[in-house]
C-alpha cells in the first residue's frame, strides 16, 4: 500500500544504457537460442550493447522451486552470478521472467538479511567473487517497452493482419511493486504489439500461468500440466490467435513443446506457434528469420512466415 | 445530525455545517438497512424533522469550511458558500467533525475488471441499482441479472495492494444486498464470495444465515482470483476452500465490497482544528476518550473508522455529551 506499484517506463530508466550485461538464461540460451540472439540484434538495432560472461551459470531459480536443493545454494549462485556482473560495473538484464523473479528476489534476501549476504560471500570468496549488491536486475520487456517509440520508427516490416495472442507469464507481474504495469489487468506487450503492427487478441486465458513451474519442466507430471495448458491453448486458438508471444523461455517450453502431446490426449488440433517477444520484435525490424532460430520451435513457424512473406 | 440533535436538546446551540445540498451523507445513498431492512430514508425525515424543528439549530448546507483560528475558548471557523461564493466567520466554543466515509478505488484490482468489464461495480455503486430497480414499476426489470456475484474484502484486509484493517460493515451489508437481490429476482442466482462473514451484532447472525437459508444466497469461501469476460457474461473464478475444489460461476455483475477509507477532505479538516489523523486518514481519538480528538474537538463515524448506522448514533450522542460536559464545566 505504502511502496509505489506501478513505475513508468521514464521513472525506472531515467537514461537508457550505453552498455548492459546480458544474463543468459539455461532454458532461453540453450532450448530457443534464438530467443538469445533476438533480444542481441533488438539491442543492437536500439544502440545497446550486450556484454556477457560464460562465467555465468544458470540462475538456479528453477531447481530452487523443484526442491533440488536448500535456499541457501542458490543464495549463494545469485551472489556469484551477480558478483560477475558487479566486476563489470554493469546493470543485469534478463530476458526470462525466472531469471529475473529469482534474481530479483534472491538478491533482495540478501540485501535486507546481512547474516545471508554474509554467508553467501564467505562461500564464493573461496574462489575470488564478491558480492555487493549494487547491480540492479531488469528485464528486457522492460527496456522494450521504454524504447516502444524508437522501436516503432525501426519497423521495416509491419506485421499487418497477423493475430498475436500474448502471454505475460508469472514471475515478472508477480513482483506487484517497481513494475510496469497493474498483475491483475497488464496490457503493456499489446501496445508493443500494434507497434509492431499486429494485432493483440485479448483471449479469455489471456492471464492464465503456463503452468511450467508446477510440473511441466522437472516433474512433468502429465495429468495435472495438459488439461491446464489445453485449456489456455484452446481459449487462444478459439479466439482466433495465430501466434502466441511470451518473455520466458520456461513459458515458451510449456506452451510450444506441450502442443503436439494434447493433440495426442484431446485429439485437437493445435498449431499454434509460440516465440519470445524479443524475436516478434526483430521480425518486424528487419532480421531476417535464419537469425532467430525457429528451427528450435517444435510448432514450426511457416504458416504465420507465409503470411508475411517471408 | 445525531450530535447537533443532542446538543440542542441540552439546551446549547449547534451549526450543522453540510457541503452537500442535503443532510444525512452516505445514508441518503442506501436503499436498505440491516438487521431489520429498514428504509434509512425514514430515519433521515425524522432526523430532520426534528432538527429543522429546533429553535437551537441552524442548518447550512451546501457550506464548506475553508478555515480556523483557534481562541481561547473555541475557534473562529472560516465558511463559504457552495451556492453563491459568500464566505462568513462563526464563532463557536466546540466542534464536532462527521465528515464521513467513502470506497477505496478498487481500479487497483484490475483481475476484478472494474472500470474495465461495464458490468463490475463497488457496492455503493450497486445500492444505487437496487434503488432503481426497486422503484421500477414493472414485474421484473428488464435489465434484471441473470446472475450476481458479491465479492467481500476487496481492497481489505491486504496488506500489499489495499488496506490491512477489515472494514467491518461489508460482511452485514453484503448479505444485506444479496438478500434484496433474491427478494426482487428470486429466479437470479446469487453467490457471496467470502473470508469468513463477520456479524457480530444484535440480530446480526440471525440476519445472515436468513439471506442463505430462506433467501438462498450461495455463499462461497474463497477470495476469487479473477473475473473473465466470456461470451457477454462474467466468470468470476475461485476456490471454494471448503470444499477444496475450483470452482467457476457465470453472472451478469459483479459486485465488489471495496473497502472503506476516510474522504480525503478528512484530513485537511482535522488539520485546521488541530485534530489528529492516522496512516489512513481516519481521525484518531485521544487517550481514554474515544470520541474526542483534540482540546474541544469531538468526532463521530465514519470519519473515525468504518462503523454501521446504529453505532455512529451512538458515537454522535456520545461526541454531544462530551460537548454538553464542556460547556457546563464553562459556565
Amino acid at each position: 500500500m505504502s511502496r509505489q506499484r506501478v513505475v513508468n517506463p521514464e521513472e525506472k530508466f531515467p537514461t537508457v544504457p550505453g552498455t548492459v550485461f546480458l544474463f543468459r538464461s539455461c532454458t532461453g540460451s540453450l532450448e530457443y537460442p534464438g530467443t538469445e540472439n533476438a533480444v542481441k540484434e533488438t539491442l543492437a538495432s536500439l544502440g545497446i550493447q550486450a556484454l556477457m560472461d560464460p562465467d555465468q551459470t544458470c540462475c538456479s531459480g528453477y531447481l530452487l522451486t523443484c526442491s533440488a536443493h536448500k535456499p541457501e545454494v542458490s543464495l549463494a549462485i545469485t551472489a556469484r552470478n551477480l558478483s560477475l556482473v558487479e566486476k563489470k560495473d554493469l546493470d543485469t538484464y534478463t530476458f526470462c521472467n525466472g531469471c529475473y523473479g529469482y534474481l530479483s528476489e534472491l538478491s533482495h534476501i540478501m540485501m535486507h538479511n546481512p547474516a545471508y549476504l554474509q554467508m553467501a560471500n564467505d562461500l564464493i570468496a573461496r574462489w575470488g567473487y564478491r558480492y555487493e549488491g549494487k547491480t540492479r536486475i531488469y528485464h528486457v520487456q522492460e527496456m522494450w517497452y521504454r524504447l516502444r517509440e524508437t522501436i516503432g520508427e525501426k519497423v521495416v516490416r509491419p506485421l499487418s493482419g497477423l493475430k498475436v495472442g500474448v502471454h505475460y507469464g508469472c514471475h515478472y507481474l508477480a513482483k506487484q511493486y517497481g513494475i510496469l504495469d497493474d498483475g491483475g489487468y497488464p496490457t503493456f506487450h499489446e501496445e508493443i504489439v500494434e507497434i509492431l503492427g499486429a494485432t493483440p487478441v485479448f483471449y479469455k486465458e489471456r492471464q492464465l500461468c503456463c503452468g511450467y513451474a508446477v510440473g511441466r519442466g522437472f516433474t512433468h507430471r502429465e495429468e495435472t500440466v495438459q488439461p491446464h495448458l489445453f485449456k489456455k491453448l484452446t481459449s487462444a486458438r478459439d479466439a482466433g490467435v495465430e501466434l502466441i508471444t511470451t518473455v520466458c523461455p520456461g513459458c515458451n517450453v510449456a506452451l510450444d513443446r506441450e502442443q503436439p502431446h494434447l493433440g495426442k490426449r484431446y485429439g485437437a488440433d493445435l498449431k499454434i506457434p509460440v516465440i519470445d517477444l524479443s524475436q516478434l520484435i526483430a521480425l518486424a525490424m528487419g532480421v531476417p528469420p535464419q537469425k532467430l532460430g525457429f528451427e528450435a520451435n517444435t510448432i514450426p513457424l511457416d504458416v504465420v512466415l507465409k503470411k508475411l512473406g517471408l | 445530525m445525531e450530535a447537533a440533535l443532542r446538543i440542542a436538546q441540552a439546551g446549547f446551540h449547534a451549526v450543522l455545517v453540510e457541503k452537500e445540498p442535503e443532510l444525512g451523507g452516505t445514508l441518503r445513498d442506501l436503499h436498505s438497512s440491516f438487521p431489520r431492512w429498514e428504509n434509512p430514508r425514514e430515519l433521515i425525515d425524522h432526523r430532520v424533522g426534528l432538527l429543522t424543528k429546533s429553535r437551537r439549530v441552524t442548518i447550512r448546507t451546501q457550506t464548506a469550511v475553508t478555515s480556523s483560528a483557534r481562541q481561547k475558548k473555541g475557534f473562529r471557523v472560516s465558511l463559504k458558500s457552495l451556492r453563491n461564493e459568500n464566505e462568513d466567520e462563526l464563532d463557536v466554543d466546540a466542534v464536532v467533525l462527521t465528515t464521513g466515509f467513502e470506497l477505496m478505488d478498487v481500479s487497483v484490482y484490475g483481475e476484478y475488471g472494474y472500470g474495465i468489464y461495464p458490468g463490475v461495480m463497488t457496492s455503493l455503486e450497486f445500492e444505487g441499482q437496487l434503488k432503481k430497480w426497486a422503484q421500477s414499476t414493472r414485474e421484473i426489470a428488464a435489465d434484471a441479472p441473470r446472475g450476481v456475484a458479491l465479492i467481500q474484502c476487496v481492497g481489505s484486509r491486504d496488506r500489499s495492494k489495499g488496506n490491512p484493517y477489515c472494514s467491518k460493515i461489508c460482511c452485514m451489508y453484503t448479505a444485506k444486498q444479496a438478500g434484496l437481490v433474491k427478494d426482487l429476482f428470486p429466479d437470479t442466482r446469487v453467490y457471496v464470495f467470502y473470508m469468513d462473514y463477520r456479524a457480530s451484532g444484535k440480530e446480526y447472525e440471525e440476519f445472515v444465515r436468513q439471506v442463505i437459508e430462506e433467501k438462498h444466497v450461495r455463499y462461497i469461501r474463497g477470495r476469487p482470483a479473477k473475473v473473465l469476460p466470456e461470451d457477454g457474461r462474467l466468470l468470476v473464478r475461485a476456490e471454494d476452500t471448503l470444499m477444496g475444489i475450483p470452482v467457476e460461476v457465470a453472472v451478469d455483475m459483479v459486485i465488489l465490497a471495496s473497502a472503506i477509507v476516510p474522504r480525503p477532505g478528512t484530513r485537511l479538516l482535522a488539520g485546521m482544528f488541530g485534530a489528529r489523523t492516522d496512516e489512513y486518514g481516519f481521525i484518531e481519538s485521544e487517550l481514554h476518550e474515544p470520541v474526542r480528538s483534540a482540546d474541544r474537538v469531538f468526532f463521530a463515524g465514519g470519519c473515525g473508522f468504518a462503523i454501521e448506522t446504529t453505532g455512529a448514533l451512538n458515537q454522535g450522542a456520545s461526541a454531544a455529551a462530551g460537548v454538553i460536559a464542556l460547556f457546563n464545566e464553562d459556565r
